[in-house]
């Protein structure tokens, strides 16, 4: 009787567990202007990982059928893009400097996942950058401070 | 003390024919998608990275995504410090580009004279028989297998090139070669016919010492599963030599050496 209720209780828990974990993440991030001589816009890729696994959520690249360069998003590739787990409605072409923001919904059964921004820009540099997140804990705002290629960047949990 | 002047003998023989460190050297080891061509250097050189002398087109052999061999690897060009081709790469996944290994070279030594002068031939014993003199001492031969590989990969890394034959000395790249991250763990396996090999030395050199000096290089042995671990700290090409000495060199000669040469790239991140 009692390893019943204790069984009950189990499911219950679980169950609220797995209510809370339909995350949304919106990601405000912005692409620096610098001062470079030839200027091409950058790549960029943000995606979300737990473990082994990676969640694609948005690369914007170079349109057209023969885009050599997308390798060069060294970790998305490695985790997301040689393995096409990216849809055509996650892409975009690049743009150029200026604050975005995109909202995802990320992987329904994750509680605690790492979300990567990465860019890359012909003849400039590459940033990749992280952030840790846990559903669980109340934290709904997470910042990450500038590097080259990206300016500061605010992820809030929905 | 016999044994031990032997052995030295027979050290010093093989090192001196393998003073060259065959460089296979794509210019890309990942590639984004296929269709695409890769330029291959195949040099045999006495500094890694750095084109000395070239090898012969005969013994160069691709095998593609699928396994298996790839018949038309371009045209290949024999110049004066190294060989060269175009690979194309029609299909994605991962290819493995060989030089030599198919056949062992035998080398046979003996000393004569007041003097125990070393003296070499190429051949096994059967072959050189007639060119020992009689009075001859501490005749040995020795049986060298040597190859050297490389691997590019099309979009998604394929196992087809990677997984042993287990015909012959073989090291196999646990971690797969499109994934050599700087900062993390490069594993790899030693079979010889299949079986694990404990006791092979591994000696990994890296082509920014070319420029900032640091020329020591990274050493590992592998363990009794055959295996051995590398942490690469700077992204950058290297080139690795396996290095074993055989305990059953066959009926044809007195010991066997296996040696790998093995160059890849490790990607930043």
């Amino acid at each position: 009787m009692r390893s019943l209720i204790n069984k009950t209780l189990l499911g219950a828990a679980l169950g609220m567990a797995s209510l809370a974990q339909a995350a949304t993440v919106e990601v405000a991030f912005e692409i620096p202007r610098p001062d470079a001589e030839r200027y091409a816009k950058p790549y960029v890729a943000i995606w979300a990982e737990q473990g082994r696994d990676s969640e694609h959520l948005l690369v914007w690249h170079l349109q057209g059928e023969k885009d050599k360069w997308l390798s060069d998003l060294r970790r998305w590739w490695r985790k997301v893009g040689r393995y096409d787990h990216h849809i055509d409605g996650l892409t975009g072409a690049t743009k150029g400097p200026g604050h975005y923001s995109e909202t995802f919904n990320v992987n329904d059964d994750w509680d605690k996942f790492t979300l990567y921004v990465e860019a890359a820009r012909e003849n400039g540099g590459r940033s990749l950058v992280k952030a840790k997140i846990d559903l669980n804990d109340g934290q709904s705002q997470y910042r990450i401070p500038a590097e080259d290629e990206l300016g500061d960047i605010l992820i809030t949990v929905k | 003390m016999f044994k031990a002047t032997l052995c030295a003998l027979g050290l010093l023989a093989a090192s001196s024919t393998m003073a060259h460190e065959l460089m296979i050297m794509p210019a890309k080891s990942i590639i984004t998608e296929a269709p695409a061509s890769v330029a291959v250097d195949i040099s045999a050189s006495h500094g890694v990275f750095r084109f000395d002398k070239p090898v012969g087109a005969d013994n160069i052999n691709v095998y593609g995504a699928n396994g298996k061999r790839i018949r038309n690897i371009g045209t290949v060009v024999k110049s004066a410090s190294r060989t060269s081709f175009d690979l194309p790469i029609d299909e994605n996944g991962t290819y493995k580009i060989v030089y030599g290994g198919s056949e062992p070279m035998y080398m046979t030594t003996y000393t004569i004279g007041k003097r125990d002068t070393q003296k070499r031939l190429r051949g096994s014993l059967a072959q050189v028989q007639d060119l020992i003199p009689e009075d001859a001492k501490n005749i040995e031969t020795i049986k060298m297998s040597r190859y050297g590989m490389s691997f590019v990969t099309a979009k998604m890394p394929t196992e087809e090139v990677i997984n042993p034959t287990n015909e012959g000395f073989e090291i196999i790249p646990v971690t797969h070669p499109a994934d050599y991250i700087n900062g993390e763990e490069l594993e790899f396996q030693a079979l010889l016919d299949g079986e694990a090999v404990e006791g092979v030395e591994i000696t990994v050199k890296a082509e920014a010492a070319l420029y900032n000096g640091e020329l020591e290089p990274i050493k590992a042995t592998t363990d009794e599963d055959g295996m051995a671990s590398i942490e690469i700290e700077n992204a950058g090409r290297y080139a690795a030599t396996f290095g074993y000495q055989g305990e059953n060199p066959g009926a044809d000669a007195d010991k066997a050496f296996y040696t790998v040469f093995y160059t890849f790239e490790v990607v930043y991140e």
